[in-house]
């Protein structure tokens, strides 16, 4: 458990790690460290330089600015946890928040670590997802805003550029009603698969429904089929289980040793089921 | 945490000495020895599950600045070429198959992470990068992980000198069991697969050698159960001279097994450190641990039961296919045969029964003991089968326990197969008490009005009786274990009445430094306080044979309570002499010898102590100072039992495991602590649930480990436990020096079952009855969903 | 463990097997190919550097093509390994004429991976090796119906 030899540089300003990235080849951003130290330690990735960002204060933080919750990326999950900005503006962050691994764990991860890393097991992919969040990236050439919908190309992979950061995440901050299940793997709490929901309604009529499901595949998705069924229809038992059992449709689901891609399937279809259950009562 | 008065201190519930240095990090476990000038052992291992090494390229990484010297099998088979196996035992016709375990790969790799070379660098981060730079060319082979199919024909050959991969084949016959199989009312047939599991101790293994080349002394810390064990295996081994041995196990972080055998990493780290001249360690990463100690379990089971049509068992016969794994590990062969075997009928008087082992050879890692050790194995068969039983007949479990338990009055119980006799027992006891504690009629209504609602909901029982306290010397040769089974214990009383104990066992989260004081001090009439316990180190303490299979109270604490005897009778002697009475007219009343009828006349043991190293005043033939050795040799093992009964819900659309209730009413004797009894029965219960819902260490067809990381290995968690609540009811043990039996291996030799019976029960409805462990939520699921298609 | 696909080419069997067995065009269509050097009719030694995301490998191998049936059906076997881990297989590769000058590559593959990065990462491995299978078929893609297509 030694890592191969590398070069640590801690940057103290955004502008300064992306002088860092640029003037470094092979070289890895550093914040909470918790899927990059492990994987350094079992010498599965032997970068040349390691750029800590976590010392930069300017990523950390949460705001509302113009009705939107602006999270800088360095933001911990245990700071979204114990937030009551967040637990007031966005329920569904406020939810995943205390059912990301530990207590520790929590203190040290970060939410743009956890956005940027892609883990097909992460949580707050699927949160990202289902509150349509806006991810700015910092590169040489200023700021780019991306949808969470254009964010995740695949597996462990984004958009972001080898010489950019992400830097702060918007989200909507309405306070729209949101909960976030997780069915977690027994060895590592990682979700086998998880469900972020997000839902309105009125007077026995859904509003807008967004879903945002991890673990399941390769890179998380929105269950816009599910979505789709739902929308601006009047809530009944039958509708929500009739819409959630097509929540799987068409997934090529991830398969290991705890679950195959059969389970992982059931588990969609239920979970989508359990979180409209929660928030439409029905 | 003191205790009101000596007599008061057996059974007192005292905190753990140990912990305040333990949980400040004032321990001091082998990876705290930092010697100067150490270097850092580190091993190259395999990437395949069996393969031909065509080629090790070592010089890229002895290149390396900061490399002391990188070795292989050539090298190091001059120091030692052959782990030695220290139970090689078989007792049927055919001969053992002992495959040689060579400490690093000879020409072959049999399982996957197998030391191929090991590399000794200035540090762990230059040994780490020299590691990388060996390069080895293996020929991938056809692995087999199966133990079946390990010796199906055409198998993958393992080892040249074990045709067919089997080790061994072992019985065990019991009546006539054929016959009463064929006159059975009702016959029932049922694989079972017992899976193999990582013991996965909070401390990985650890080992620093060194060797002073002037005076030809090895002093190794290891971490080590039983390090006189060890310090007879690295004699044998190596030839270095046992009394020029010292092993010094100290704090240890966990063994449950694992930690008995005698690996080669130590013994390599011993040769390094002879063949560089400066001390050696070596510290396992988690990974490491995963695929380089040894494993448990893993047994695929052939079962057939005949009954009466009112549920008595009339007879049940078992196959076994065990896996040692690709080599035979320290006391591997005993583990599935007699620690298994002997104890097959569990509580229940089942006249006729057979059970046949064939100990096989895969490619994976090595197995050994793992908490419960052959018991956890039988005691699943058997509970399993009472269920199975039970559901075939028509009648409530409960009910057909009690029809094939052992009864009070027949103790002490002779074993069918002869090779046991239960000490005592009531079993009735344990259940009933079990069965009020849960509320079993309330609960059995409430789970009919659950399941009419649709919920699944079950109920599992599961009685044990378990064989502990190993053992006598006599049984132990008897069934090839190339050692005796007896404990020792020195009580050293100081001057000044302060006392010091050796004992031969060992302390890996048992809490003897706790425990043996309580015992101790009651016996001598000091406070907890003043009585210090030391163990694990050769060089301080008497021979003794460590810990496992629940024989630390029951043989080192009955060779306490002896060496305790014999520090009474002499301090008597010296008391009479000191009160100017006979021997006759004094009486040890309140911790104190005290003349007959006139109490206030009195002395202690400190009292005595001083007289005793004074010495000047002592009575004819007495000798001076205070101090007694016993070496105790139990005449029979102890035989705890009890009742567990767990509750749970399963999510119809999930298949996930909930455990509502879990009760757990043990009998082990005589209780020293209840609170370490406790901690003891939490720590098993844990580890036996984690079996039945959880752990399973996965290969692939190659050989590939793939629960190679917690990640992947689900240990349990405090989060996930369910509240348990214990009970307890007391029938010493008759024969053993303190009524006590052993408490260990309990907790995971009963919970497993509960909790399979439990969720089988659950199950039951939708015409499920059994599927293998562990039950992870999406077998659980594919079962569901299958039963209902 | 099982690596199939499907892809579709906008050319002729015979152009596009062609392309798919350039060495040339492996090379360049190989997710982190370094070098390629034949060594005889059919096989090659090569040097890749691969992986997702911080995960990424050297592994140095074989690769031979072997009943190669014009423009039909061909197999190619990998064997290589490296620091990560090793991996061995054979993907069978077959070419649909799929009408109106359009071809269907059905690829069916079959790897055996092991080694360090498989038994602490194995749910990575078979998602991984789709991906990769996926950039290769889509570089080959773009140079199949690129300049000549």
């Amino acid at each position: 458990m030694h890592p191969a030899p590398f070069a640590y540089k801690a940057a103290h300003s955004v502008e300064e790690a992306l002088q860092l990235l640029r003037s470094h080849e092979d070289a890895k951003i550093l914040a909470g460290g918790h899927s990059l130290i492990p994987a350094l330690k079992l010498r599965l990735t032997q970068p040349a330089v390691l750029i800590d960002i976590s010392k930069i204060s300017s990523l950390r933080g949460i705001r509302r600015e113009n009705g939107k919750l602006i999270i800088g990326s360095g933001t911990t999950h245990r700071e979204i946890e114990q937030s009551h900005l967040v637990a007031e503006a966005s329920p569904l962050l406020a939810s995943v928040a205390p059912q990301i691994g530990d207590v520790q764990v929590r203190h040290r991860g970060t939410f743009g670590g956890s956005l940027a890393h892609a883990d097909p097991a992460g949580d707050w992919p699927a949160a990202a997802l289902a509150v349509d969040a806006e991810l700015v990236i910092a590169g040489a050439h200023g700021t780019r805003t991306v949808h969470a919908s254009e964010f995740f190309t695949g597996m462990l992979t984004t958009v972001i550029e080898p010489d950019e950061i992400l830097t702060e995440i918007k989200v909507p901050g309405e306070g729209t009603p949101g909960i976030y299940l997780k069915h977690r793997n027994a060895a590592s709490g990682y979700a086998t698969v998880g469900v972020a929901v997000t839902a309105t309604h009125d007077h026995g009529r859904i509003g807008t429904v967004t879903i945002g499901v991890t673990g399941a595949t390769p890179v998380a998705f929105r269950a816009s089929i599910v979505e789709h069924a739902l929308n601006g229809h009047a809530v009944s038992a039958h509708l929500l289980d009739e819409a959630a059992s097509h929540a799987a449709d068409g997934l090529e689901c991830l398969s290991d040793i705890h679950a195959p891609a059969a389970y992982r399937s059931q588990l969609v279809k239920v979970m989508v089921r359990r979180a409209l259950g929660k928030l439409l009562h029905a | 945490m003191a205790v009101a008065s000596p007599t008061r201190a057996f059974g007192a519930s005292i905190r753990r000495r140990e912990d305040p240095r333990l949980i400040t990090g004032r321990g001091k476990f082998t990876d705290d020895m930092h010697l100067a000038n150490a270097a850092t052992a580190m091993f190259v291992r395999s990437p395949h599950g069996h393969a031909r090494i065509v080629s090790i390229d070592t010089s890229a990484a002895a290149a390396h600045p900061g490399v002391l010297g990188v070795y292989t099998f050539e090298d190091v088979k001059g120091f030692i070429s052959g782990m030695p196996c220290a139970w090689p035992t078989t007792n049927t016709g055919d001969t053992l198959k002992l495959a040689t375990y060579p400490p690093l790969a000879d020409g072959k790799v049999r399982y996957f992470g197998e030391a191929v070379a090991l590399v000794v660098a200035i540090d762990p981060n230059t040994a780490a990068d020299a590691v990388q730079l060996v390069n080895v060319e293996y020929d991938p082979l056809p692995a087999v992980i199966n133990n079946e199919a390990a010796v199906a024909p055409g198998a993958p050959l393992i080892h040249d000198s074990a045709p067919g991969n089997q080790a061994f084949r072992w019985s065990l016959v019991g009546g006539d069991t054929n016959g009463a199989l064929a006159h059975a009312d009702v016959r029932i047939s049922q694989t079972l697969v017992n899976q193999r599991l990582i013991a996965t101790p909070l401390e990985t293994r650890c080992a620093v050698a060194d060797y002073n080349p002037a005076s030809g002394e090895v002093t190794v810390w290891v971490t080590s159960q039983n390090p006189h064990i060890h310090r007879l295996l690295i004699a044998l081994s190596t030839g270095i001279p046992e009394h020029k041995i010292r092993v010094i196990a100290g704090d240890v972080g966990g063994g449950f097994g694992a930690k008995i055998p005698y690996y080669a990493g130590e013994a390599l780290c011993i040769f390094a450190s002879k063949e560089l001249g400066v001390p050696v360690r070596w510290s396992e990463s988690r990974s490491e641990n995963y695929v380089a100690t040894a494993h448990g379990r893993d047994h695929i089971q052939h079962i057939e039961v005949g009954a009466t049509k009112e549920g008595k068992i009339t007879a049940l016969k078992v196959t076994a296919y065990a896996s040692l794994g690709a080599y035979p590990s320290t006391a591997a062969p005993g583990v599935p045969t007699w620690l298994f075997g002997c104890i097959i009928q569990g509580p229940y008087d089942i006249p006729n029964n057979e059970v046949h082992v064939i100990g096989v050879y895969t490619n994976t890692t090595p197995t050994d003991a793992y908490r419960g050790a052959g018991r956890p194995e039988a005691t699943y068969i058997l509970e399993r089968v009472i269920d199975l039983v039970a559901a075939k007949v028509g009648r409530d479990p409960v009910d057909v326990r009690r029809l094939n338990f052992v009864r009070k009055d027949q103790f002490p119980f002779k074993v069918a197969n002869g090779t046991l006799t239960y000490d005592s027992g009531d079993y009735e006891l344990t259940l009933g008490k079990a069965l009020h504690t849960i509320g079993y009629t309330d609960l059995r209504a409430w789970q009919a009005e659950q399941r009419a609602a649709g919920k699944l909901v079950g109920i599992g029982v599961s009685s044990f009786v378990e064989v502990c306290g190993l053992g006598p010397s006599s049984a132990a040769n008897a069934m090839g274990f190339a050692g005796g089974l007896y404990d020792s214990a020195t009580i050293r009383v100081h001057p000044t009445g302060k006392v010091t104990v050796f004992t031969g066992v060992h302390s890996h989260g048992q809490g003897h430094e706790t425990s043996f004081a309580q015992i101790v001090a009651r016996d001598l009439g000091v406070m907890v306080d003043d009585v210090d316990v030391i163990h694990g180190d050769t060089d301080k303490v008497q021979h003794g044979m460590g810990t496992y299979g629940s024989r630390s109270a029951p043989v080192g604490g009955g060779a306490l309570r002896m060496a305790g005897m014999k520090i009474r009778a002499k301090a008597q002697k010296i008391a009479a002499h000191l009160l100017e009475v006979a021997e006759e007219d004094i009486e040890w009343v309140d911790d104190a010898f005290r003349v007959k009828g006139s109490p206030d006349k009195s002395k202690t043991i400190p009292d005595c102590a001083f007289a005793a190293y004074m010495a000047g005043n002592l009575p004819a033939g007495v000798t001076p100072v205070l101090e007694e050795q016993h070496w105790y040799d139990p005449e029979n093992f102890v035989f705890p039992f009890g009742t567990h009964i767990c509750v749970v819900e399963v999510d119809r659309e999930t298949g996930e495991t909930h455990i509502k209730r879990y009760v757990a009413v043990d009998d082990c004797g005589e209780i020293i602590n209840p609170m370490l009894r406790d901690g003891q029965v939490h720590g098993g219960i844990a580890q036996g649930i984690a079996q039945a819902l959880w752990e399973e260490a996965v290969y692939d067809e190659n050989g590939q480990l793939l629960s190679g990381s917690l990640m992947d290995y689900a240990i349990p968690k405090a989060s996930v436990m369910p509240h348990l609540e214990l009970g307890h009811t007391v029938t010493p043990s008759p024969h053993n020096p303190l009524g006590v039996k052993g408490i260990g291996e309990a907790g995971t030799i009963a919970s497993t079952p509960a909790v399979v019976n439990a969720v089988m029960d659950a199950l039951s409805p939708l015409g499920i009855h059994h599927i293998d462990m562990p039950l992870r939520p999406a077998k659980v699921w594919a079962a569901i969903d299958a039963a209902s298609h | 463990m099982r690596i199939d696909g499907t892809f579709s080419f906008n050319a002729n069997p015979e152009h596009v097997w062609d392309v798919l067995l350039d060495p040339e065009a492996l090379k360049a269509c190989i997710p982190g190919c370094q070098s390629m050097t034949s060594t005889g009719e059919n096989t090659y030694v090569i040097t890749l550097t691969v992986g997702i995301a911080q995960f990424k490998g050297t592994y140095d191998g074989n690769v031979s093509i072997q009943d190669a049936h014009r423009p039909d059906r061909y197999e190619i076997h990998v064997d290589g390994k490296g620091r990560p881990g090793w991996v061995r297989g054979v993907g069978k590769i077959k070419l649909v004429d799929a009408g109106n000058g359009a071809t269907t590559v059905e690829v069916e593959g079959d790897a055996t991976i092991g080694g360090p990065v498989f038994s602490i990462g194995s749910r990575f491995v078979p998602p991984a090796a789709k991906m990769l299978m996926g950039q290769f078929f889509n570089a080959m893609k773009k140079r199949v119906e690129g300049p000549a297509g």
